[in-house]
């Protein structure tokens, strides 16, 4: 279990024991885009 | 992100605005500003537009979670939770979303909600908010949802998405019996323990919507809230506005994964009180024994033998006040009738619990009776639009509970009845959805909030009985179930099932129940044959076996049943007491749902370290001509041998050995069974 934001890519990473939901900050208005939410969690590996 | 394809993000290719909007994966949408889709969040300005649309302003993350004021919602300490909370702002109208997502280290749960803060300097209407979004791409999902009707919850329903919206819902004032605050997406290849699935499940007991949209593009949304009709929530400057709380779910393990995850976090991080993680008494109660028709003896002859069979609790339901001996009068006329309960309330009480058993009442506090006194004292108390005759539903209107002062009499005619005598259990029933959807109690401008605000008076009638008696087991019930939804579980630790008890009926309503729900939650009784509801004889042994996947009762008159169903009884509950800790905290895999194959039905609840596993195994119709039937039972250990015992009429399989592995994969042979509705336990145990 955890939250982590990333700076650089501005994404937030939230991690569940087995699945990770994953939201973006886009563009200049800073648009929230929500995309990914998936298990094997370890497969997604910051910054994008 | 496809923000390197067209149409671009509006920051390189704003000329095509509409198209990023109406294709942007968003997170939370708006409305009427390009996102042609259904948007989660709808407003009108005292303007009279209705344009809106979130950009990130900044965000927070804690440890632990915070509660949702006047909602329930799920809960964990600092060491076992973390909260993210992203507020979001529509600039011009100065409206803050805060989002809020929370995760929990022992389970694959992310659970959201959303609140409105109106920063600008004058009120704004919200006429719709809905607390979850999740784009993404379609890859051949079917939608998963239940449906049903009174005395028939929760059938399970796959279908595929197909273009367009394709939702449920419920308008009643409850989650309702007909549709379910759960919505569920999988592939097609996703089976029972293998493949993706995502699902919601609202964290509300009133109106909802769940939907699932599939765009030009391929791509789907997938959204649930509170339902936008006839709801509208004025937002005055500086105030905030509350959404409930969403589980979304995710499962890479199949169906069985997703319900495993749903049973933990609720069990967890979600019922609360001192029968949480405790064994329930049996109770009997006497509404199928008895109907409107007892009074103090033939309670405590029922009482006297139940308790010489073992059965721990005596419930009276319904008829016990005012004058109502049928279902026409006296709801809200909490007093006891003395004519019927004759000796007084205390005197049944005290007289049951010198049997060495625990007593419980019905109420429906949220009813009113036009026969009744606080009706003709206080019509407008009713729910109602003036000047229009309001509408019958079993004879009776339901109280208006967002005026406090309704609220306040109401629970303290209950209050004062529990007061009043060793009471230890409290069902808690509401017979009828609303309908004419008006108050007196609320201003023309605020009528469409008439219906949550009527569910947080609930919700906060039932935190205050909670607070005031913390001893007490609260079974909540709704026309049987049509309000079994995670918010009642907040207050309850039970909820009855549905109001038919038949062993047959209940085998899909608690497979679509126990699809989320733990099986510690679902209210199941051993009731009466030929059953009230559908008139069916099934053997009492096989109704036991049914009622021990929920929290066990009776539901019959034990004075009356014939003496061989009646020697069974000690049986039976021993066998709960046996039983109960592995059926309450253990994993639940569906092995076969007669709903699909139309001759059997199986299921399996596995101890948490793989001890232990209670296997039901009941033939619905029996055939001519077959042989023994393969069932493969997943879930144990695949290194451990089981021992299998408690086989009862197959001797030959008792203290059969095999391992974990062999089980699951190779399966094992049930004999054949004679007879219809047959029941059969299976206890493996690791040696």
């Amino acid at each position: 279990m955890k939250i982590t934001y990333h700076e650089q890519s501005r994404i937030f990473k939230l991690d569940t024991p087995h699945t990770s939901y994953c939201i973006g900050i886009v563009d200049e208005e800073n648009f929230l885009d929500m995309f990914i939410m998936e298990g094997n969690f370890q497969r997604i590996i910051l910054p994008i | 992100m496809r923000t390197g394809e067209m149409p671009f993000v509006p920051s390189k290719n704003n000329r095509e605005r509409t198209g990023f909007m109406d294709t942007f994966p968003m997170e939370y949408s708006g409305n009427n500003l390009g996102d042609y889709r259904e948007g989660t969040l709808a407003v009108r300005t005292m303007g009279g537009h209705a344009g809106v649309s979130l950009t990130y302003v900044s965000h927070r993350i804690y440890d632990g979670k915070e509660p949702l004021e006047g909602l329930p919602a799920t809960f964990g300490d600092k060491d076992v939770c973390q909260t993210l909370e992203i507020t979001c702002e529509d600039k011009v109208l100065k409206l803050q979303v805060l989002l809020s997502y929370s995760v929990f280290a022992d389970t694959d749960a992310i659970a959201r909600s959303v609140r409105i803060v109106n920063g600008g300097d004058e009120a704004i209407y919200l006429t719709k908010v809905l607390s979850a979004c999740i784009d993404m791409d379609n890859e051949d999902y079917e939608m998963m949802t239940l449906h049903g009707s009174w005395a028939r919850e929760r059938g399970i329903q796959i279908r595929p998405i197909m273009k367009g919206k394709q939702s449920v819902g419920s308008v009643r004032g409850e989650s309702s019996h007909q549709e379910h605050p759960f919505v569920a997406w999988k592939r097609s290849s996703t089976t029972e323990e293998t493949g993706e699935i995502y699902a919601m499940n609202f964290v509300y007991s009133g109106n909802f919507l769940a939907q699932m949209e599939a765009d030009q593009f391929g791509f789907i949304r997938a959204m649930m809230g509170i339902h936008p009709d006839n709801f509208c929530w004025k937002l005055e400057a500086g105030e905030s506005f509350q959404a409930p709380e969403v589980i979304c779910m995710y499962s890479a393990q199949g169906i069985g994964g997703m319900t495993r995850n749903f049973h933990d976090l609720y069990r967890q991080h979600l019922i609360r009180g001192i029968y949480k993680d405790r064994k329930r008494p049996v109770l009997i109660n006497n509404w199928e024994a008895t109907y409107f028709d007892f009074d103090t003896q033939k309670l405590l002859e029922i009482a006297r033998q139940a308790s010489a069979l073992g059965i721990e609790m005596l419930v009276m339901d319904d008829g016990w006040f005012g004058h109502r001996d049928d279902d026409n009068s006296s709801l809200g006329d909490w007093q006891v009738n003395e004519t019927k309960v004759d000796g007084g309330l205390k005197y049944l009480v005290d007289e049951v619990n010198k049997l060495g058993m625990k007593f419980g009442i019905w109420f429906e506090p949220e009813m009113i009776s036009p026969d009744s006194d606080l009706y003709r004292a206080h019509p407008d108390w009713a729910i109602q639009i003036p000047g229009r005759t309001a509408s019958l539903c079993r004879n009776q209107y339901v109280l208006d509970l967002t005026r406090q002062e309704v609220r306040d009499y109401i629970y303290d005619q209950v209050a004062a009845v529990l007061r009043s005598a060793n009471i230890e259990y409290v069902k808690w029933d509401m017979n009828r959805p609303l309908s004419d959807l008006g108050s007196y109690g609320l201003a023309a401008d605020r009528q469409g909030e008439l219906l949550h605000r009527q569910v947080l008076a609930l919700y906060e009638m039932q935190e205050r009985l909670i607070s005031d008696f913390p001893n007490l087991l609260l079974e909540n019930c709704s026309g049987g179930g049509a309000r079994f939804d995670p918010g009642m579980l907040y207050y309850s630790p039970q909820i009855w099932c549905s109001d038919d008890a038949d062993a047959i009926e209940r085998l899909s309503i608690q497979a679509g129940t126990a699809l989320l729900y733990p099986l510690s939650t679902m209210g199941a009784h051993v009731a009466d044959c030929p059953n009230h509801t559908v008139g069916r004889v099934t053997p009492f042994e096989t109704r036991g076996y049914v009622a021990l996947a929920g929290t066990f009762g009776y539901e019959l008159d034990v004075t009356k049943i014939p003496e061989a169903d009646r020697n069974q009884i000690p049986e039976q509950v021993a066998m709960y007491h046996k039983y109960n800790d592995l059926v309450r905290q253990g994993d639940y895999y569906r092995i076969a749902h007669y709903a699909q194959n139309h001759y059997y039905d199986c299921y399996e609840v596995v101890a948490k370290d793989k001890s232990e596993a209670l296997v039901t195994y009941i033939q619905v119709l029996n055939r001519p001509n077959v042989h023994s039937r393969r069932i493969h039972i997943p879930g144990l250990d695949p290194d451990r041998v089981y021992v299998i015992e408690n086989t009862q009429d197959w001797p030959e399989m008792e203290q059969t050995q095999y391992r974990g592995d062999t089980l699951h994969y190779a399966g094992m042979n049930i004999p054949p069974i004679f007879d219809d509705f047959q029941g059969r336990l299976l206890h493996l145990r690791a040696i």
